[in-house]
């Protein structure tokens, strides 16, 4: 509800409401990308753009399920993209330097991760990329099962499947570290 | 090995921060790009009731939780003064001391349509359990634990309405409702003291505290019993557009743990012999009487 009013705030010009947006959803989309790239650098840039692009649309923006889901689904996209031209450039032999700056470390570090985060970070990457889209929505994204599948254009049977394999696999990965 | 469940809660509670300096220059771009966008709305008289409320459950839930916040956050009001020698607090405090409480909330959109109802029990240990529409949704400590479809007769997603229901009305000390007045006003309303309405209780038994929106003419009432100062009526009216939430909460004496165990209502789910409407209503007892699911007489 918060959510809500907050859009309605930015829609009739209210730009302080930016800021509380920005800290209510900025560790969760950074958990997000974070987790969804396997690379802090390329999740900062991801999450900026998210934050900036929503900014510049909030005067006009209607919205229609969550905030969080919204933000969550962009970013998400935006992870896939960046993944899509990393394979892309790893096929066609473009040298990362050139081919673009995400994957360049900024300066200063924006996303400060704690230990466990790293671990469960480290054990997203060993997933194969569907899983890891409906573990990291689901669980950090608070995206309900319905809208992953609209997402991945999917059945929801096939969304829990993978859920349920994904979470399985972080738990076999994980176990050992849970257990400190 | 662990539990699937504490799998996913070490993976929620793995947590990120964020450098400070940073922040600043994200915020200042995100304000750039906000300001040098066309202004599209026009202002006209606030319709937040439409902004809060945007789908009808959404709206229906929306509002139940203002109502049930509005009662259980002690101190919001600090300055919500009744008659006599009842004081809001008095009334926040009592609620609170209460092991269980049940409310029927009616909501209508406009004063041309039906009211859509909505029922919620609640007990002291953190169990809740909803029922609007179709589904009967249970949830503990905040969290919605499962949801099922009593048509269907099968585990569903629980509706996003009931979900936030049960995990703002967990979580009701970071919800203010002062703080949804101002957001609405966009910061200009400054004051919220609501006044005593002598007018609206003619009964001394029954005090009513009254909080008037400044920025709208909505307004917000609560019934309370002067004795026992327990809570027993809300109302949120916005008299132009015919917009109106009514809550009766009920103390009936608690009911049973098994009304709260989602287990115990899935085993139940497929038989045959359980009708819809009494699978709603399933292990709750009606005060003073039977069972609701068959209406047994009372032991």
């Amino acid at each position: 509800m918060e959510d809500r009013v907050l859009v309605w705030r930015l829609n009739r010009g209210d730009a302080t409401a930016l800021a509380r947006v920005y800290e209510k959803y900025r560790d969760g989309l950074l958990r997000l990308a974070a987790s969804l790239l396997n690379d802090h650098a390329a999740a900062e840039d991801i999450v900026q753009d998210v934050f900036v692009r929503f900014a510049a649309t909030a005067r006009t923006f209607r919205l229609t399920g969550s905030l969080n889901g919204y933000l969550a689904t962009c970013a998400a996209n935006a992870a896939r993209n960046n993944l899509k031209a990393a394979r892309h450039r790893e096929t066609t032999g473009i040298d990362e330097d050139t081919a673009g700056t995400s994957d360049t470390p900024s300066p200063e570090r924006w996303l400060i991760s704690s230990e466990q985060f790293a671990r469960v970070s480290g054990a997203m990457g060993e997933l194969p990329p569907e899983q890891r889209e409906v573990v990291t929505l689901h669980l950090y994204g608070d995206m309900p099962f319905r809208e992953i599948a609209e997402w991945q254009e999917t059945s929801i049977k096939t969304v829990q499947s993978r859920y349920r394999y994904g979470l399985d696999k972080l738990r076999s990965l994980l176990n050992s570290e849970m257990d400190i | 090995m662990r539990s699937p469940e504490e799998t996913e809660r070490f993976i929620r509670d793995a947590a990120v921060n964020a450098d400070e300096a940073r922040d600043a220059s994200v915020l200042g771009k995100m304000r750039e790009a906000y300001a040098s966008s066309t202004p599209a709305v026009s202002a006209q008289r606030p319709d937040y009731w439409g902004l809060v409320f945007e789908s009808r459950l959404a709206r229906f839930a929306a509002a139940a939780v203002i109502l049930l916040s509005l009662i259980i956050v002690v101190g919001q009001f600090g300055a919500f003064v009744a008659g006599g020698d009842v004081a809001w607090a008095d009334v926040t405090q009592r609620f609170q001391s209460v092991p269980f409480f049940y409310a029927s909330i009616y909501m209508k959109q406009d004063a041309r349509s039906w009211p859509l109802h909505c029922e919620l029990w609640m007990s002291k240990g953190g169990n809740a359990r909803v029922h609007v529409g179709p589904q009967v949704v249970f949830g503990r400590e905040g969290q919605v634990t499962r949801a099922f479809d009593v048509w269907q007769r099968k585990d569903v997603e629980a509706d996003r309405a009931a979900t936030d229901l049960i995990r703002k009305l967990a979580m009701s000390g970071e919800f203010s409702l002062e703080t949804l007045i101002q957001c609405i006003s966009t910061g200009k309303l400054v004051d919220i003291t609501p006044a005593m309405n002598a007018q609206a209780a003619i009964g001394e038994d029954l005090v009513v505290f009254h909080a008037q929106l400044a920025a709208d003419p909505g307004s917000v009432r609560i019934y309370a019993l002067r004795e026992s100062r327990l809570p027993v009526g809300l109302r949120i009216s916005d008299p132009a557009e015919g917009f109106v939430v009514d809550a009766l909460i009920t103390y009936p004496k608690e009911q049973p743990a098994i009304s709260f165990d989602p287990e115990a209502f899935a085993a139940e789910l497929r038989d045959p012999a359980n009708s819809a409407t009494s699978l709603i209503y399933l292990f709750l007892n009606e005060p003073g009487a039977g069972d609701m699911m068959h209406g047994n007489p009372p032991q």
